[in-house]
């Protein structure tokens, strides 16, 4: 389970209360106003349905619980698959595709993730990164009922890989309330997964949205942000060792 | 390479565990995050400790090699450059306590595990980056905990952020703090106000 901490974690965000660089000075924030009322509300959201929910969900065998997050994963390999196309990595393209294909049929539908154990490890990307690739910048960062944090990049991105995902044309003629099952599945799931940190932080931090914000950034960070980000490390540094000569 | 393990077992030897601690000037990076997870995962494994005591002991492993100090000043932001001497003698002491009681206490409830070093990056002025993996004992998959240490004038490395799964905590902390300065006009009474605050709790 905790190898998918991190997935479960960025959805967990996205879906709730979700946050791209780590001060929050350097994190475009013009809606600040509106989007705390609606983390307010989604944190209420949280903490009256979703985690009770969750609490439940995380008694049911582990077995069960690994199957139900490996089959919602393998549903979004597609969506890997055409991103990294699209990012021209055809190397995780190719790995994608093999996996969908391996837990598709020989992995009782994704439910027992096999390609792992013959090394072709799980890789995420989404349409978001593959606007970054070609250059869009990141926008606004925004609080979505009901979904969360996510910058307007990001959101647009979504909207893509929602229309990329195999799901949505299989559920097509569906009940709505089938239709919106995965998703509701995927919340409870990553909630369940991250239980004791977003208990602790909500507890521990002193502003927990500007925390939330901050995580957000910094699990939907590129190789680009960490180069920026040893900058800020490397101009504190500088200034400590200036202060410490002065003294 | 064996010349520094034989170092490392003469000083294990001669001295207790903290004292090679402070000396970590004699360790290479991997060395000193080996000694500190390894430490860690004991204590987080001791079925004979108390939760009490288990929370002492890493309390203390924090204290001894956290750079508290530096760690203070940059999760602050461009605020710090508001402390007067007598505030940030007080401040300090106050993320001290904040580190001991709330990070010491999260870190109590998991569980021991087998750790193992990845990578050892140097990026000069910005820290050493030890890319490690734990393999908790309630999971069959490992968690990637990333270590950016400090290099002291005087030789010693001081751990300045960890990174598990992903978020580095005092970048994490940081955006916090410079959120809610930034919403009290600088004020670091307020903030250490505030953080008095979520201590009583």
């Amino acid at each position: 389970m905790i190898k998918f901490f991190k997935i479960n974690l960025i959805f967990f965000l996205i879906v709730i209360a979700s946050p791209a660089s780590f001060s929050n000075s350097d994190i475009s924030d013009p809606y600040e106003k509106s989007n705390r009322s609606i983390h307010e509300f989604n944190d209420k959201v949280d903490v009256y349905l979703l985690r009770p929910v969750s609490v439940g969900y995380s008694l049911l065998p582990n077995p069960i619980e690994d199957g139900i997050s490996n089959i919602l994963q393998n549903s979004g390999e597609p969506i890997n698959f055409t991103n990294y196309i699209l990012q021209g990595e055809i190397k995780n393209a190719l790995s994608s595709l093999m996996r969908f294909i391996i837990n598709s049929s020989f992995g009782l539908l994704g439910a027992i993730d096999l390609a792992d154990k013959l090394n072709l490890k799980k890789n995420d990307t989404d349409f978001d990164k593959t606007l970054e690739k070609w250059g869009a910048s990141e926008g606004n960062y925004l609080v979505l009922p009901f979904i969360g944090p996510r910058s307007s990049r990001h959101l647009a991105g979504s909207i893509i890989d929602i229309a990329l995902n195999p799901l949505n044309y299989f559920l097509r003629d569906e009940d709505n309330t089938i239709k919106i099952s995965p998703t509701i599945l995927y919340a409870v799931s990553a909630r369940s997964g991250n239980m004791e940190t977003i208990d602790n932080l909500r507890e521990t931090s002193i502003d927990y949205y500007s925390s939330l914000k901050s995580i957000y950034y910094q699990s939907r960070s590129s190789d680009i942000d960490e180069i920026l980000d040893e900058k800020i490390f490397d101009d504190f540094f500088e200034s400590i060792e200036e202060e410490n000569n002065n003294d | 390479m064996i010349k520094r393990i034989l170092t490392l077992l003469i000083l294990c030897f001669f001295f207790p565990f903290n004292s090679v601690f402070s000396d970590s000037k004699f360790l290479s990076p991997e060395e000193y995050v080996t000694f500190i997870a390894q430490e860690t995962l004991d204590i987080l494994g001791n079925k004979n400790k108390s939760t009490d005591e288990k929370v002492d002991n890493i309390t203390n492993i924090f204290l001894t090699n956290l750079a508290v100090r530096e760690i203070s000043l940059f999760v602050l932001g461009p605020y710090r450059r508001n402390l007067d001497s007598i505030q940030k003698t007080e401040y300090i002491n106050l993320i001290k306590r904040f580190v001991s009681e709330i990070y010491s206490i999260r870190l109590v409830s998991f569980p021991s595990g087998d750790f193992s070093i990845l990578s050892s990056t140097d990026n000069g002025r910005s820290g050493i980056i030890v890319k490690t993996l734990i393999q908790f004992s309630n999971d069959p998959n490992p968690t990637k905990i990333d270590w950016r240490l400090f290099k002291k004038q005087d030789g010693d490395f001081k751990i300045f952020d960890i990174r598990v799964v992903g978020i580095w905590m005092a970048q994490e902390q940081r955006s916090t703090f410079t959120s809610f300065l930034s919403k009290n006009n600088g004020n670091i009474d307020k903030l250490m106000d505030r953080l008095e605050k979520q201590l009583s709790k």
